[in-house]
């Protein structure tokens, strides 16, 4: 026995060591076993955090402050301190699994940085590799310990909740595995799929039918009927219109339409487009609430002025004077952004005009041409995308199957226009509505398949809503 | 606390005796008295938590040399409240390091 004031002395730490890892073993077990008789949680989660790990901690901080001089004494115990840092990382079934957690959830910064220093040293200078890797260690099992204890370990009822199998923990390995961005396409599909893992297993185990799109439209169809009944409610008189049976709404309604459209044929001087776009917009939100007695009483209006609709040809000519605006212009400002954002007003008027498959308006479309033009609007539609697509370089230029970037240049802010023209093109062709599909569908083929096998990086874009909605548009 | 009165409490082997012979019987005078032993040795280990002097250290490192109260603590077995206080006691011997005071300055 012998002691001293210096604090480096040699008291066989080996079998310290050695009494530590038998404690965690211990512990383990003790775990396993927890129905024993006289098994107290209190005195097990004191024993585990305070004494077992507490003593590593400590002994870990009396091996970090002895002298630089000597710890090469110490290098001895190198092979039990590394033993010690396996064991706490350990398999499932150790220490960890008392507390519930992974490795990689107690990974921190300091960590990998001690882990890369300890391998960058050369391993021709012995001494100064020993001293460096215990001194590493020890921060290493340090840190690990200090995090464990942080902890509780998990009895009874908490073990269920924070298990892996949990929908949190599930969604989070999900997003995170999402989140590891690959540049492999075959890594990028099995990551799509991560999201019906269980359902898949779920398939595998039973052997049954998949449900999930049946859910996803049930939940789709709920949204939808809820968000426009609440949007109703608000306003009585919109919600009013929509009762086609009562002649006095319906005349409200046509006086409505006949306000409107005898404003917006008028002449569309500078001064007064702020009025007009604003009458749009408001029609636009009517048209979403009561879609079927507005297209009634609108039609109406537009056949009485005769053969001619001088009020939707202005509007188209607005349309294509904004977009070759919002197209060309080299700046974003505030004025382009304004622009945009009527551009995507008029677009948005076009298919709310055929929505809930209005043959009337449809019909309208195809049969009356432009007097400036030679093809009728629902051709213009395709040759719009078409003239987007040329000139932004969607659709070409790129290495089929990579990943490639679009740059400033493939102006990619303009792919809520791209989506806008799907939508429409899709309102046109439903029903199904085969007169207008015979219309489109020797179109611009080259195109849509250069704009298809595209891939960008960032999954989150409009680009990839806008593939969307051509799939909805061809697959109706 | 002066250990040198106590010492008689301090003697490893008897440690040894009563565990071997714990029965869990309030009522046994063996389990009375190991008790007793280890109400002590707790105490010990709180008041040597933090610092202690020579005397204790030499005290302590003869009546529980490494090699007794590793065997004293695997032969606790499943009893936590004795095993943490025999574990509380080698940390603050054997596994930390303490600066001591010199019992000449004080």
């Amino acid at each position: 026995m012998k002691y001293e004031e210096d604090p480096f002395y040699d008291k066989e730490y080996q079998k310290t060591i050695d009494l530590l890892m038998g404690e965690l073993d211990f512990v383990t077990d003790l775990f396993r076993k927890e129905k024993l008789e006289n098994f107290n949680e209190a005195t097990f989660v004191s024993y585990a955090n305070s004494e077992v790990l507490g003593t590593v901690i400590k002994l870990m901080n009396y091996f970090l402050v002895i002298k630089e001089g000597d710890l090469h004494k110490l290098s001895k115990y190198i092979p039990k301190l590394e033993e010690l840092k396996t064991y706490l990382e350990g398999s499932k079934d150790g220490v960890l699994m008392i507390y519930g957690i992974n490795i990689d959830e107690l990974s921190s910064p300091e960590r990998k940085k001690y882990e890369v220093e300890l391998a960058q040293i050369d391993p021709e200078l012995t001494i100064k590799m020993d001293k460096r890797k215990l001194i590493e260690l020890c921060k290493i099992i340090l840190e690990l310990c200090s995090n464990i204890v942080k902890l509780k370990p998990l009895l009874d009822n908490k073990r269920k909740l924070i298990t892996h199998k949990t929908s949190i923990k599930r969604t989070e390995k999900i997003n995170n595995t999402i989140q590891n961005f690959s540049n492999k396409l075959s890594i990028r599909r099995e990551n799509i799929n991560c999201f019906f893992t269980k359902v898949e297993n779920n398939l595998k185990k039973t052997g049954g039918k998949l449900q999930v799109t049946e859910y996803l439209s049930a939940y789709y169809e709920h949204y939808k009927m809820v968000k426009t009944s609440l949007e109703a409610e608000k306003n009585i008189y919109i919600i009013s219109l929509k009762d086609e049976n009562n002649p006095e709404m319906m005349s409200y309604s046509y006086n409505l339409c006949a306000f409107i459209h005898n404003q917006l044929n008028g002449e569309w001087c500078i001064d007064s487009k702020n009025q007009k776009f604003t009458l749009i917009e408001s029609l636009i939100n009517t048209l979403f609430i009561s879609t079927k007695s507005i297209q009634f009483n609108l039609l109406k209006v537009i056949k009485e002025t005769g053969n001619t609709v001088p009020m939707l040809d202005k509007i188209w000519i607005e349309m294509k004077w904004t977009m070759s605006f919002v197209k060309f212009k080299t700046t974003i400002d505030k004025y382009w952004k304004e622009a945009f954002k009527r551009c995507m007003i008029l677009i948005k008027f076009h298919q709310f005009l055929c929505e809930d498959n209005n043959s009337s308006f449809k019909e309208l479309m195809r049969s009356h041409i432009l007097p400036t033009d030679t093809i009728d609007r629902v051709q213009r539609w395709t040759t719009i995308f078409q003239r987007m697509s040329d000139n932004c370089q969607w659709h070409y230029n790129y290495v089929k199957g990579e990943i490639n970037d679009f740059e400033r240049s493939h102006r990619p802010y303009l792919f809520p226009l791209a989506t806008g023209v799907f939508d429409n093109l899709a309102e046109l062709c439903s029903g199904p509505c085969t007169e207008n599909q015979l219309k489109i569908y020797t179109f611009i083929y080259d195109r849509y398949n250069g704009f298809l096998q595209r891939y960008w990086r960032d999954p989150n874009t409009q680009f990839y809503k806008a593939k969307l909605h051509w799939w909805s548009l061809f697959f109706q | 606390m002066d250990l040198m009165l106590k010492k008689e409490l301090l003697k490893a082997e008897d440690y040894e005796v009563m565990l071997k012979n714990y029965k869990r019987n309030k009522s046994s005078l063996n389990d009375v008295k190991l008790s007793f032993y280890m109400n002590f040795l707790s105490l010990v280990s709180i008041s040597t938590a933090f610092r202690y002097v020579e005397s204790t250290y030499k005290i302590m490192n003869t009546s529980f040399p490494m090699d007794k109260l590793i065997g004293l603590i695997k032969m606790t077995e499943n009893n936590l409240e004795f095993r943490s206080i025999f574990m509380e006691i080698y940390s603050n011997f054997h596994a930390r390091f303490q600066k001591p005071f010199n019992q000449q300055q004080i």
